[in-house]
C-alpha cells in the first residue's frame, strides 16, 4: 500500500533515488549472474543442475518480507502465511509430485536490503518466483531487478494501482493519479487496488448512513492521496459533497485539534486514509472525546491488526477489504486454524497476510494446469498469465493476465472490539481491477 | 477542498485552549526527564525516548496483569528508574566527560531497549487504559478526564521538581555536584550517588510521561523516537537547564504548534514546519534559549 513510503527506520532516511541507483546497478550483475536461468545459478546446495530440468527437481520459491524494522508487525504474519502456504502445497504432494523449496529473506524494512535479498534470492539461492515486498517504497525499489533477471515477483499488499494505467486516464475518471514509472511485466499483485475496495462501497455508505458530505483525513503520501482522488469521484458522482481533503505528516500523533476541525466541519462522516501508528492514535483520541460516536468513521485500510491495537475506540468503525479473519467458510477455515497451529496467536493475519497466502497456491494451481515441469523464470510466468482461479480464503479469486491484477472480493466490516473481530455488513462480490487506476488490458499479453 | 479558517465561536475556542494545553503538557511531560538528564547534567541522551517506550510498556504489563490504570502509573517510574540506574552504573558514569561518546552509547542503549521490548511483547501495538475514564464539564466543554489529568500531572510534577532542586539537600547537593563536581567531593558529597540518583530521578520522570501518555497514543517500540526529538527542542528553546524554560519551551511550541494548525487547518504540515522556523528564528536570536541559566557554572 506504499505506506511509510519514507520509512524512517532508526533515524536513517532512505532515499527513493539512492535505492534506485542501487538497483540500476544491481542490474547489472544480476544479468551477469543469471544468463542460464535459475537451476544453474552457482548456488552451492544446487543438486544435478546438469540434468536439464527434470520435473523432479524441486522449485525453489523466495519469499521477501521484513522481519526486522518499522514493518516487522505486517511481515511477519506476511511471510507465515507464505510459508504455511507452501508447505500446504508440499504435503498435498507439490506440484504434480514436485516439492517447492521456500528461501526466506528479511528485508530489514529498508529498500537498501530489499535489493541486496532480491539479488540474493535470484542469483545465489536460484528462485524462479519470489513472493513478496510490502510498501510501495520498497516495491518501486526491487521490481527493475525482477525485469532485468526475468523472474515473476508477486506482490501481495492493495497499492493505490497506476502502474497499469494510460496515461488518458480511464473510464471518464477526472481525478489525478500518480503514475509510478516502473516496469511491471514482471511483477504480479494479488492485493487490492482503489477501485476494488472503493466503487461499490462509498454509494453503499451513503445510502445505508444517510451520509451526504464527507471529511476525507489521510496521510500524506500516494496512497492516500490516489484513494482520495478516487472516493471524491464517487462521492460527486452519488451527489454527496467532500467537505475537507486533509493530510497530516506520517506519524502524526496529536490529534487535539484536528479532531476539533473535523468535528466543527459539520460532515456526516469521516473517511480515513491514516495508517500505522498515526492511524491508531487517531482513533484513540477520537473515542477519548467522544467523536466516533458522534459521526460514521469509515476508511478501506484499518485491518484487524490497527483495529485491535485502537481496542475501543475503533467499535463501530467501518471499513472496506477483499477479507477480513473472521470470514465464514472452509478455505478460512483451514487458514486461521493451520496459522494459529502453526504461529499461536502472538501475530495477526490480516488481508495482506491472506493475499500472502493464496499467492503461492495460486502459483501452484497455475504451475500444475499448465507447466508441472517450469523451471525457469519465463516459464512460472507463462504458466501465471493463463486466466486461473481458486478459493481463496476471502472466496473466488482469479488472476487477470491482461493486467497481471487479481478479481478480488469486496465487502465491508465493521469492528466489534469486544470480539476483536470484523462483523461483515455487506458482500459486494467479485470485483474487477481494472478501470480507474489498472487500464483494462493494459499487458497486451 | 480544505476548510477554511476556523470560525471559533466561544465553545469552540474553550475547547481549542483546552487541547492546547493538554498538548502543552504532554510535552513539558515528557521533556522534563530530558530538562535533568541534559540540561543540568549535560549528558545528551538519546534513550530519553526509549525510557519513555519502556515507561508506557511497563503501563501496559502492569494493566495487562490485571492490576489497576493507577498501579501503572506507580511502578512505570519505579522500573524506568532502575533502568536509568543500570545505564548510569554501567555506561553514563564513565561518560560524563566525553559528551560524544555519550551520544552514542545512549543510541546503542535506545536501540537495545527498543529490541527489548520487542522480544518481550512482540511486534504488535499494545493500547493502554487511562485510570479514569469518561469526560468532565470544563469552560462549557465535555472534555476527556484523562485528557485534563495529564494537564494536573504536568503541574504538579513541574512543581514538585522545582521545590526539590530549589530547597531539598539533595536536590542542592546534586546541583553542586553537576556545577563543580571536584569542589563538591570536597566538601564531602558522595558525588556518584548524586549522579547517580539524579540520573535515575530524570529516567524515572521519563518513564512516568510513557504511562502518562500511552492511553492517547499507540504504544510500539519505537513510539519514543519523535517523543525524543520534541523534547530537545522543547529543552533547548526553553533554555537548557531551566525547569522554567522547559515550562516556557513547551508553551511557546506546543502552543504554536496548535495555533497554526486551528490557523491554517489543512497544512498540518506546513503549520508544523513553521514551528520548527519560529524555534530556529529563537535559536538564533536567544542562543541560550527563552529563560537562560542564571548563576551557573560557566
Amino acid at each position: 500500500m506504499g505506506y511509510e513510503s519514507s520509512i524512517e527506520d532508526h533515524g536513517r532516511k532512505l532515499s527513493r533515488r539512492n535505492a534506485l541507483k542501487m538497483a540500476g546497478g544491481a542490474g547489472i550483475t544480476g544479468l551477469a549472474g543469471c544468463s542460464g536461468g535459475s537451476s544453474s545459478s552457482g548456488s552451492s546446495d544446487s543438486e544435478s543442475s546438469e540434468d536439464s530440468g527434470t520435473s523432479d527437481e524441486p522449485l525453489t520459491v523466495g519469499a521477501l518480507y521484513a522481519l526486522s524494522g518499522s514493518t516487522e508487525v505486517i511481515g511477519r504474519p506476511m511471510m507465515n502465511s507464505t510459508e504455511l502456504a507452501i508447505q500446504q502445497i508440499n504435503d498435498a504432494g507439490g506440484i504434480n509430485g514436485r516439492e517447492i523449496e521456500l528461501v526466506k529473506a528479511d528485508t530489514a524494512s529498508a529498500p537498501q536490503t530489499g535489493i541486496e535479498k532480491s539479488r540474493q534470492l535470484i542469483n545465489r539461492d536460484g528462485c524462479s518466483i519470489v513472493f513478496g515486498a510490502y510498501t510501495s517504497a520498497m516495491r518501486n525499489a526491487i521490481t527493475d531487478i525482477y525485469v532485468e533477471n526475468e523472474v515473476p515477483l508477486f506482490y501481495p499488499t492493495l497499492y493505490e494501482g497506476g502502474v497499469c494505467r494510460e496515461i488518458e486516464g480511464a473510464e471518464g475518471f477526472s481525478g489525478e493519479i500518480n503514475i509510478p514509472e516502473e516496469s511491471l511485466e514482471w511483477v504480479f499483485f494479488n492485493g487490492a487496488v482503489p477501485k476494488q475496495q472503493i466503487q461499490p462501497y462509498i454509494p453503499w455508505l451513503m445510502e445505508e448512513y444517510d451520509i451526504s458530505s464527507f471529511y476525507l483525513i489521510g496521510s500524506d503520501y500516494v496512497w492516500p492521496h490516489t484513494t482520495n482522488a478516487v472516493v471524491d469521484d464517487f462521492v460527486q458522482e452519488n451527489g454527496g459533497s467532500i467537505v475537507a481533503e486533509d493530510y497530516v505528516p506520517l506519524g502524526f500523533t496529536d490529534w487535539g485539534s484536528k479532531l476539533s476541525d473535523i468535528q466543527s466541519s459539520g460532515a456526516d462522516a469521516v473517511y480515513f486514509t491514516t495508517v500505522g501508528t498515526s492511524m491508531v492514535e487517531m482513533l484513540n483520541q477520537a473515542g477519548s472525546v467522544g467523536l466516533i460516536d458522534e459521526m460514521v468513521w469509515a476508511g478501506n485500510i484499518m485491518s484487524e491488526q490497527e483495529a485491535i491495537a485502537a481496542g475501543d475506540a475503533a467499535d463501530g468503525v467501518l471499513t472496506s477489504a477483499p477479507y477480513f479473519t473472521s470470514l465464514d467458510g472452509e478455505a478460512n477455515d483451514e487458514y486461521i486454524s493451520s496459522y494459529e497451529e502453526a504461529y499461536g496467536t502472538d501475530t495477526t493475519p490480516n488481508f495482506v497476510a491472506e493475499a500472502s497466502y493464496f499467492g503461492p497456491h495460486l502459483m501452484a494451481n497455475a504451475l500444475t494446469e499448465h507447466a508441472p515441469s517450469a523451471s525457469s523464470g519465463a516459464e512460472v510466468k507463462a504458466a501465471l498469465e493463463n486466466p486461473i482461479s481458486m478459493d481463496a480464503p476471502q472466496g473466488t479469486v482469479s488472476m487477470d493476465p491482461a493486467t497481471h491484477h487479481a478479481t478480488l472480493q469486496s465487502r465491508v466490516g465493521e469492528f466489534d472490539a469486544e470480539s476483536g473481530a470484523f462483523e461483515v455488513l455487506t458482500e459486494f462480490g467479485q470485483i474487477e481491477p481494472y478501470g480507474i487506476t489498472v487500464a483494462e488490458g493494459c499487458l497486451d499479453v | 477542498m480544505i476548510s477554511t479558517l476556523a470560525t471559533t465561536i466561544p465553545l469552540q475556542l474553550a475547547d481549542r485552549v483546552l487541547i492546547s494545553l493538554t498538548s502543552i503538557s504532554g510535552l513539558i511531560l515528557v521533556a522534563s526527564g530530558l530538562t535533568i538528564i541534559f540540561g543540568l547534567m549535560g549528558v545528551l541522551n538519546l534513550a530519553h525516548g526509549a525510557l519513555m517506550m519502556v515507561g508506557a510498556y511497563t503501563a501496559y504489563a502492569v494493566q495487562s496483569a490485571g492490576f489497576s490504570p493507577w498501579l501503572s502509573i506507580v511502578i512505570a517510574p519505579l522500573v524506568v528508574g532502575l533502568v536509568g540506574v543500570a545505564m548510569e552504573v554501567t555506561l553514563i558514569r564513565r561518560l560524563y566527560d566525553r559528551p560524544l561518546d555519550t551520544l552514542l552509547a545512549t543510541w546503542g542503549v535506545a536501540i537495545v531497549l527498543q529490541e527489548a521490548v520487542t522480544i518481550a511483547f512482540g511486534t504488535s501495538q499494545k493500547s493502554v487504559a487511562p485510570p479514569m475514564e469518561g469526560s468532565i464539564s470544563l469552560l462549557g466543554v465535555t472534555y476527556p478526564i484523562h485528557w485534563a489529568f495529564i494537564i494536573v500531572v504536568a503541574v504538579v510534577v513541574m512543581a514538585i521538581t522545582i521545590g526539590l532542586f530549589a530547597y531539598t539537600d539533595i536536590g542542592i547537593m546534586a546541583l553542586a555536584v553537576i556545577q563543580d563536581r571536584e569542589m563538591a567531593a570536597a566538601v564531602g558529597i558522595n558525588t556518584r550517588v548524586s549522579d547517580r540518583t539524579t540520573f535515575a530521578f530524570g529516567s524515572a520522570l521519563a518513564g512516568l510521561s510513557g504511562a502518562i501518555m500511552a492511553p492517547l497514543l499507540s504504544v510500539n517500540s519505537t513510539m519514543g523516537i519523535s517523543w525524543l526529538a520534541d523534547s530537545f527542542l522543547v529543552v533547548i528553546v526553553g533554555g537548557i537547564g531551566t525547569f522554567t524554560g522547559t515550562i516556557a519551551g513547551g508553551v511557546l511550541l506546543g502552543g504554536l504548534d496548535n495555533l497554526f494548525r486551528t490557523v491554517i487547518s489543512g497544512y498540518t504540515s506546513i503549520a508544523q514546519a513553521a514551528v520548527l522556523l519560529v524555534a530556529l528564528v529563537i535559536i538564533r536570536y536567544r542562543p541560550q534559549g527563552l529563560v537562560p541559566t542564571t548563576g551557573g557554572g560557566e
